[in-house]
């Protein structure tokens, strides 16, 4: 494996709440990847542009831009304002909305995947890496799998930047 | 008593905005509601052991706090609906509804809890019920409440009986249960708020109500124009039963 070449996933969350950012970090700590977060849609989409990250999970009630206008502003072309470079970045969104049969079955037809609030932290990994393909574990030069709770990190799960 | 609403009740003033308020309470809900569902994210993440082992103990700890956060949350959406009724504000959407299939999506919510606890249930359905005028989820919430009562109370074996009919005004729907009773200086100040039945707490914790169930039942009846009464025997059984309108365009 060539290490140079080899490049971290990035992984962006945007979610007003820090606690609900915080967790997915915690999830997502112990694998090779970059989480970067921003706490709106309009940082996200910044962000976004900025850093081409391999997934997006993203909140639904957020003040300012829902989660879906969010998505929208970059995916779909109604104002020509598609952006080229994220229109194929998977989404994942986590809403505390309750339970609609209708709402879900929307995203589905966008395209976009869903994860119930509160946040099971297994079956999150599962849609993650459904997404975007197996996550390295820190530790482990072989390529791990969400699936155990592999080796122990060192870091802390404080912000990185 | 009162007092305890009065930041909800100022919540909801502001007669005719119904839908603004309907969507401020949401706002609220959510609010109330996030961080509640980020503590139970932290729960699962120690419960599915992604920090690694834990025993059984502490598994059980876990599972605890959770039950105490699902309390809450059936709490605060009680609360709200108090709110909304209380203020006049709750917003129905009544169309015409078959109701037989609001009736098995209800029971199919329950089909585990019955069998685990080896209940008799059937469910009679008056054939060629016509149509009622409601609000779908509002009309299953009530369902939900007097089903879950129902086999709350009902000891194992017992049997529960769902039904439904027409008669040329209305539509009447009665959940019947073999259970405990209630007893009858009890059953006056069932419909109030806040009121629980003695024997729930020690009966099942884990599914203790939040005594708001049947007053915000009774008031999602009341605003569909039927009424939500009991009649119940200590030691033999309870009979809820409501009434509903029927659709009267399809009414002939």
């Amino acid at each position: 494996m060539n290490e140079v070449k080899r490049k971290k996933k990035t992984i962006l969350i945007i979610d007003d709440r820090k606690d609900d950012r915080r967790l997915v970090k915690l999830l997502l700590k112990k694998f090779d990847c970059e989480v970067i977060e921003a706490m709106n849609g309009t940082d996200g989409l910044d962000l976004a542009d900025k850093h081409q990250p391999k997934l997006i999970l993203i909140d639904q009630m957020m003040p300012g831009k829902t989660g879906l206008e969010t998505v929208h502003e970059f995916r779909q072309n109604l104002d020509m304002k598609v952006n080229m470079r994220l229109k194929d970045v998977p989404v994942i969104m986590l809403s505390s909305r309750k339970f609609d049969q209708g709402f879900t079955d929307y995203l589905k037809m966008e395209g976009i995947d869903y994860h119930p609030k509160p946040v099971k932290s297994k079956s999150l990994l599962e849609q993650i890496e459904a997404a975007i393909g197996p996550l390295q574990m820190k530790s482990s030069k072989k390529p791990g799998t969400a699936a155990g709770w592999g080796a122990k990190p060192k870091a802390s799960w404080g912000v990185k930047k | 008593m009162t007092n305890i609403f009065a930041p909800f009740a100022r919540l909801v003033s502001g007669k005719r905005r119904e839908r603004a308020t309907e969507e401020r309470i949401q706002t609220v809900s959510h609010d109330l509601r996030a961080p509640i569902h980020a503590t139970e994210g932290y729960l699962h993440y120690l419960l599915e052991r992604e920090s690694g082992p834990i025993n059984q103990e502490q598994e059980e700890v876990l599972e605890s706090a959770l039950d105490s956060l699902r309390y809450m949350k059936r709490f605060i959406d009680d609360m709200l609906d108090l709110a909304k009724i209380e203020a006049g504000a709750m917003v129905y959407q009544k169309e015409s509804t078959d109701l037989q299939s609001v009736l098995n999506e209800t029971t199919d919510l329950f089909k585990f809890a019955i069998r685990e606890k080896g209940l008799i249930f059937s469910l009679r359905i008056q054939p060629g019920l016509p149509n009622a005028a409601i609000d779908r989820d509002r009309i299953r919430q009530v369902l939900t409440n007097l089903l879950s009562n129902a086999i709350k109370f009902t000891r194992r074996e017992g049997r529960i009986s769902l039904s439904a009919r027409a008669n040329s005004q209305r539509i009447l729907i009665s959940v019947a249960d073999t259970g405990i009773g209630i007893p009858e200086e009890q059953l006056r100040a069932l419909f109030a708020r806040f009121s629980r039945l003695e024997v729930e707490r020690s009966a099942d914790e884990k599914s203790e109500g939040t005594g708001l169930g049947l007053w915000i039942a009774r008031g999602i009846v009341r605003a569909h124009d039927g009424d939500l009464w009991v009649d119940s025997k200590k030691g033999v059984g309870s009979t809820f039963q409501f009434t509903l309108p029927l659709n009267k365009e399809e009414s002939r």
